[in-house]
C-alpha cells in the first residue's frame, strides 16, 4: 500500500499484544502511529503493509502475542520498531514454515 | 411484523428451495471427463463437476450423492464411463430422489466419445427446456444457508474481511438462517474459543476435530499456510488461524457435522473436513474443496474473502468474493464483489460491513451475478477421504 498521507497506521489488536499490523509500507525510520493504543513508534527497517512490527522488546523465547493470544515464539532477541516475521519468530506447531517455503 | 420474501426461488420436489436452477453435466472419473465437457461445451449456463479417480470410496459416494441433489440444481446428466467403481447409477437415484431430473450414459454403453457426445447435448436441450417450467416460490432469509471459505488470505483477511462475515453470520442467524464455516486446518490454537460456545458435547466434537486436524498437518508435514500468507504479513498457522476463525462470528455453533450431511435446524455449523483414517487421504488440499464442502451441506451461495486474491467460483453456488487488501481490490478488480479495506482504516465499522454483505447477500439471492458468474467460473474439487458417515440430528 502506498503511504497516504495521515494514514501511516499500524493496528494494535489488543492491550497484551506486543506486535502491531502495520497498513502503510513502511521504510526504516518512519513514524508509524498505533491504532488501538496510544502513541507511535519508529520503525527500525522497512516493513511491509500487513506485516508485523516490535511494539516493545521481545526475548528470544518469547510469546509473540497478536489479537491477545500466542501466535508463535522469538526466535531471537527483538527491540521496538523491528519486523517480526519468518526470520524473526516461529509457530509453535508448524517450526518448518519457513524452510518450506524456501525450497 | 411480516415477514417479507428475499426472492422468488426455485422449489424441488424434496423440499428444498434454491436461488439459482442449474443443470450440470457430472462425470464419475477421469475417463469420462473429456466427453464430459465436450457435452457442455456449446451450451450457455450449463455446469461442469464432478470426481476423477476410479477407487470404491464411500466419502466420495457420499459427498457426489449430496451434490447432484444441490438445492441449486434442476437436474444432472451423469456421464460414466462405465467400469469405474463410483456408479452412475447411485448418483441418478440420489438426484431422483431429491427429485431431480437425472439421465445417465454410458461411454462404454453408448460406443464411444461421438455417440456419447450427440446423445448428451440432445438429453440436456431437453433438460434445459423442461428447467423453465420449473416450480417457483418464495425464498425467505430463514431458507438461506450460506457457507464461507477464505483464500489466499493476508493481513487484512482477519483484520477486515473475516470478522465483517462474522457480522454477516450473527446477522443471517439471529433471522433464523443457517451459515457454515469449515477449514479446521485453519482453527489451530482456537478450539477453546469454539468450544465456550457450543454444549458441552459439541464442544467435545469441536476439540476432537481440531486434535485430528493438527494430528493429520503434523504427520503429513502439511499446514494450511502457503507461500503468499507469508508475503502477506502472515507469519505463523495460529496467527493465520485466528483471523479465520473470526468468519464465524459470535454465536452459539449447534453441531459439527460430516462432510455430506445436511442440518436441517437453523443456526451456525461447523464442518469437519477432516479425515478420519491418516494413511488415506489428507485435510482438504484447496479452496476448491473446502467451498465443495460447503455445497454438500447444501449451501445456496457462499462468502469467500481473500487479500492476495483469488478468481474462483462454484459450478453450484454464487461465490461472493470480499476483500480487505486495497492493492488486490485495485489490481483484481474484476474478480473481488466486496472490498472490505475501509475497515482497516476505521473508515466502516465491521458491524456496518456485516451490514453491507447483508445487502449483498440479499441481492444475490434475488439473482444479482458475482463476478465469478460473470467470469463463468464453475470450480468444483475433492478428493478421496476416509471420513466414517455421521448423521446430524439437527
Amino acid at each position: 500500500m502506498q503511504n497516504e498521507s495521515g494514514r501511516r497506521f499500524a493496528l494494535v489488536l489488543d492491550p497484551a499484544d506486543n506486535v502491531a499490523t502495520l497498513l502503510f509500507d513502511a521504510i526504516d525510520g518512519d513514524r508509524v502511529v498505533l491504532k488501538g493504543a496510544p502513541g507511535a513508534i519508529v520503525a527500525r527497517e522497512d516493513i511491509l503493509f500487513g506485516h508485523k512490527i516490535a511494539l516493545r522488546p521481545i526475548a528470544a523465547g518469547e510469546s509473540i502475542l497478536k489479537y491477545g493470544q500466542r501466535i508463535g515464539y522469538a526466535l531471537k532477541d527483538l527491540t521496538p520498531g523491528q519486523w517480526v516475521h519468518l526470520n524473526s519468530m516461529a509457530s509453535e506447531l508448524d517450526a518448518d514454515f519457513r524452510r518450506r517455503i524456501e525450497k | 411484523m411480516t415477514v417479507q420474501p428475499i426472492a422468488r426461488g426455485w422449489l424441488r420436489p424434496d423440499g428444498q428451495k434454491g436461488i439459482r436452477n442449474h443443470v450440470a453435466v457430472v462425470f464419475t472419473v477421469e475417463c469420462a471427463e473429456h466427453v464430459a465437457r465436450k457435452i457442455a461445451a456449446p451450451f450457455e449456463d450449463v455446469q461442469l463437476f464432478g470426481f476423477d479417480g476410479c477407487h470404491s470410496n464411500d466419502y466420495v459416494r457420499r459427498v457426489m450423492s449430496a451434490l447432484v441433489a444441490h438445492p441449486n440444481l434442476y437436474g444432472v446428466l451423469v456421464v460414466s464411463l462405465g467400469c469405474e467403481m463410483l456408479r452412475g447409477e447411485h448418483l441418478v437415484q440420489a438426484a431422483r430422489a431429491g427429485g431431480r431430473e437425472a439421465h445417465l450414459l454410458s461411454i462404454q454403453a453408448e460406443g464411444g466419445t461421438t455417440a456419447t457426445v450427440d446423445r448428451g447435448r440432445a438429453l440436456l436441450a431437453e433438460m434445459l427446456d423442461m428447467r423453465e417450467d420449473a416450480k417457483q416460490c418464495d425464498f425467505y432469509l430463514s431458507d438461506l444457508r450460506v457457507g464461507s471459505n477464505c483464500g489466499g488470505s493476508d493481513a487484512t483477511s482477519g483484520l477486515a474481511s473475516n470478522p465483517s462475515v462474522g457480522a454477516l453470520f450473527d446477522r443471517i442467524i439471529d433471522v433464523g438462517g443457517t451459515c457454515f464455516f469449515d477449514e479446521i486446518t485453519e482453527m489451530m490454537g482456537c478450539a477453546e474459543m469454539a468450544a465456550v460456545r457450543a454444549d458441552s458435547a459439541v464442544a467435545e466434537k469441536i476439540r476432537e476435530a481440531v486434535n485430528r486436524a493438527i494430528d493429520v498437518a503434523v504427520r503429513a508435514g502439511m499446514f494450511g499456510i502457503a507461500t503468499g500468507n507469508a508475503e502477506g504479513g502472515l507469519t505463523s498457522i495460529e496467527e493465520k488461524s485466528l483471523g479465520a476463525y473470526m468468519k464465524s462470528g459470535h454465536r452459539p455453533i449447534r453441531d459439527v457435522i460430516r462432510v455430506g450431511e445436511r442440518p436441517r435446524t437453523p443456526g451456525l455449523y461447523l464442518i469437519d473436513s477432516i479425515p478420519d483414517d491418516l494413511t488415506r487421504g489428507v485435510s482438504p488440499v484447496s479452496d476448491a474443496e473446502n467451498m465443495s464442502n460447503a455445497a454438500a451441506a447444501g449451501c445456496h451461495l457462499l462468502l469467500f474473502t481473500t487479500g492476495r486474491g483469488t478468481p474462483m467460483g462454484s459450478a453450484l453456488m454464487p461465490v461472493i468474493k470480499v476483500c480487505g487488501s486495497p492493492r488486490t481490490c485495485e489490481t483484481m478488480r474484476e474478480n473481488i464483489d466486496v472490498d472490505t479495506s475501509n475497515v482497516l482504516f476505521g473508515d466502516t465499522t465491521i458491524e456496518e460491513m456485516g451490514e453491507l454483505l447483508f445487502r449483498e447477500v440479499v441481492s444475490v439471492a434475488a439473482g444479482k451475478r458475482v463476478c465469478a458468474e460473470r467470469l463463468g467460473h464453475t470450480e468444483l474439487h475433492m478428493h478421496y477421504m476416509v471420513q466414517q458417515h455421521r448423521p446430524c440430528t439437527g
